[in-house]
């Protein structure tokens, strides 16, 4: 049984609606991760659900209870900004304890879970600075120990890693991992950076423009994204995008003429979706489509080629890295059948789930 | 260009350096010449003054410390100081206290149309010549036909003698000093408050913490430079009351709502003891500084800057 439902969800800001009938369950002890482009209503979404942003429309359950007009407090959440919000004038054991005491816990019981905190963080002997004496990582860490002492059932975290160094973000990321492990509880965790997304989360939420686009673990967005939308999202370098003709028989035509399976159903134009590293450089007589060389990236164990076909369509190719290719040089690509994807006039994915190689 | 570093070695008026320190001394010349004249002569001329007796008639003679000493015995001189901080006490607390509530108070959600309304009704007095004011509420402040006791005498309260009883008066002189200066208070802590990031407010709520506790353990701790400030820039001005006592009571009845400043205006142009009226105008400026420095050395123990 789930833990939080949002049930028709919206939010508006005067005439402008942001969040636009959010349909939502997420079982206790899930890690979700809200991904989505700027501006797309991720953080508006969340402080909806820490009951920071009062809701237009719809019902917010947490625990079996209507939260709609709960103070975050009763909520039982327990959030992490992305500008950390440590009080600047408190140090960081006081910036732990303002919740705790508020809430009427005793000073011993306030003290061991201050403690406790600290040592799973790591952050004891930075107790009694204030947050100006702390490092961006420290201050981060002091932001997630103010969140865990609360004992809370839902962690909420906004883009919790943005303000740090792609050090420390890795090491920090990791460590978020952890705390899940640890911690009975569901965290919802916002961010812009896929990678983050499909590294920590059970199941990601795809946003856009205040929809849900898609709901799925990592891999099932990654393998059958519902749309082009998520297709072109989810996975970096992006995915390829090409116009072809669907025939009848369940087969699609490309740029060279050549025949590849396509799932049955209506014919006509549609987008073929190839990632990067499903192009496969071959000889012209294999070939479903040829481009023109512009420049390669060498990654060392592999490279990322950028090539222009003849319709003025960009492509990207990651294959094993190798001696640099003649710069101009006509590549020739073909790809498996089964790692195509296919997304009609209306951009939703064509067909079943094709399971692709990756 | 040489180096800074070589620049201050060759000194700043060797060859190379001359011009542009003439050029630096012409760039700042009408500031200085202004500092001169308006502010280092008078405070050197006060402290020669100090030290003569100089009646504007006769010429100045040197009569050492005798001024100084004077003081001690002057019972008047007591009285008008004791006036002077107790207005500075209220004033400023008045002013401070009730300009940051109505900043937190103004600050919230509330229709931008009422906020900005409020806000400009507030502030509008700073705008207005404080003669004006003044004399306006000379009437407004009349025993019987003020407009003052003429409400409360609606609600049946007997007249009151706000400006001919010696109890009354300075009373009626912080009042309209508050009602005054209190917006300009209000302006300066709307512009902390408005400083001080949303987050810490979303924080605050998260840890379920009341309004009111936000506003004692959060807003003031966060606006305290801000109150600082405005603790010493309305004692520096509290000080220095003058206008509004002169037209609302003169002074009176008899010393009971003098100023220090009025004092000093009656002992210089009026007695014509000029040299007795620099050498109090001194003890003001002593105390001005010695009342902002433990301002500023006890705020070490409460304001917090990030
Ligand atoms: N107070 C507000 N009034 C009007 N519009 C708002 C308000 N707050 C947010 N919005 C709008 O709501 C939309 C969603 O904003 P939100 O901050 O949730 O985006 P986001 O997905 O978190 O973006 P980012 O990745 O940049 O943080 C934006 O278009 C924003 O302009
Ligand atoms: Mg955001």
């Amino acid at each position: 049984m789930a833990d939080l439902y949002l049930e028709g969800v919206t939010k508006s800001y005067g005439a402008a609606t942001v969040i636009r009938g959010i349909e939502l369950q997420i079982p206790f002890g899930e890690f979700v991760v809200f991904v989505g482009p700027s501006g797309c209503g991720k953080s508006t979404l969340l402080r909806m659900i820490a009951g920071l942003e009062p809701i237009s429309g719809g019902v917010i359950r947490i625990g079996g209870t209507v939260a709609n007009l709960l103070e975050p407090a009763e909520r039982g959440v327990a959030m992490v900004f992305q500008s950390y919000a440590l009080y600047p004038h408190m140090t960081a054991y006081k910036n732990m304890a303002f919740g705790l005491k508020i809430a009427g816990l005793d000073k011993g019981e306030i003290d061991q879970r201050v403690t406790r905190a600290a040592r799973m963080l790591q952050i004891e002997e930075l107790l009694h600075r204030i947050p100006k004496d702390m490092s961006g990582g420290q201050r981060q860490r002091v932001a997630i120990g103010r969140s865990i002492v609360r004992e809370p059932r839902l962690f909420l975290f906004d883009e919790p890693l943005s303000n740090l160094d792609a050090a420390l973000r890795v090491q920090t990321r990791i460590e978020i991992a952890k705390l899940h492990k640890i911690v009975d509880a569901t965290i919802i965790y916002v961010t812009h950076d896929q990678v983050e997304a499909m590294t920590l989360a059970d199941r990601i939420v795809v946003l856009n423009q205040g929809r849900i686009e898609q709901v799925g673990t990592p891999l099932e967005l990654y393998r059958t994204p519902a749309n082009l939308f998520v297709a072109s999202f989810i996975g970096s370098p992006k995915m390829n995008f090409f116009p072809v003709t669907l025939e009848r028989e369940g087969l699609a035509r490309g740029p060279l003429g050549t025949a590849i399976p396509a799932p049955a159903g209506p014919t006509g134009r549609a987008t073929l979706g190839v990632r990067p590293e499903s192009l496969v450089l071959c000889e012209p007589d294999q070939a479903f489509l040829s481009a023109r060389l512009q420049f390669e990236e060498h990654l060392g164990e592999h490279r990322l080629i950028y090539a222009q076909t003849g319709d003025g369509i960009e492509l990207i190719a990651k294959e094993p890295d190798g001696p640099s290719l003649a710069e101009g040089s006509i590549l020739h690509f073909r790809f498996a059948p089964e790692s195509a994807h296919f997304f009609g006039p209306d951009g939703n994915r064509l067909g079943l789930s094709t399971k692709g190689t990756h | 260009m040489t180096s800074i570093a070589n620049d201050a070695a060759a000194g700043w008026f060797s060859p190379q350096n001359r011009k542009e320190t003439i050029a630096g001394l012409l760039f700042i010349a009408p500031a200085l010449i202004g500092f001169a004249v308006f502010v280092a002569g008078p405070m050197a001329a006060t402290v020669v003054l100090s030290l003569m007796k100089y009646d504007l008639f006769s010429n100045p003679s040197f009569v050492g410390l005798a001024n100084f000493e004077a003081m001690l015995d002057d019972r008047r001189l007591w009285k008008v100081l004791g006036n002077t901080a107790f207005f500075a006490v209220f004033a400023v607390a008045g002013n401070v206290g009730l300009g940051v509530v109505l900043a937190v108070l103004l600050n919230r959600n509330m229709s931008k149309t009422v906020q900005y309304a409020y806000r400009a009704a507030y502030f509008f007095p700073s705008l207005v010549g404080l003669i004006f004011v003044a004399v306006i509420w000379q009437f407004l402040f009349q025993r019987d036909i003020g407009v003052i006791n003429y409400y409360l005498g609606l609600v049946g309260i007997e007249p009151v003698r706000w400006l001919s009883s010696a109890r009354n008066a300075l009373w009626s002189v912080i009042i309209l000093d508050i009602w005054k200066n209190v917006g300009f208070a209000m302006l300066i802590a709307t512009a902390g408050l408005q400083s001080i990031s949303k987050d810490y407010y979303d924080a605050a709520r998260v840890d379920g913490s009341s309004s009111l506790r936000t506003f004692w353990q959060i807003t003031l701790p966060l606006l305290s430079p801000t109150i600082l400030f405005l603790l010493t820039m309305n004692t520096i001005g509290a000080f220095k009351v003058f206008e509004s006592i002169v037209v609302l009571t003169n002074g009176g009845p008899g010393d009971a709502s003098r100023s220090l400043v009025m004092y000093i205006y009656e002992q210089g142009f009026k007695s014509f003891n000029m040299g007795y009226a620099s050498a109090i105008s001194l003890l003001l400026l002593t105390i001005t500084v010695i009342v902002t420095a433990i301002q500023f050395a006890l705020s070490k123990r409460w304001a917090f800057y990030e």
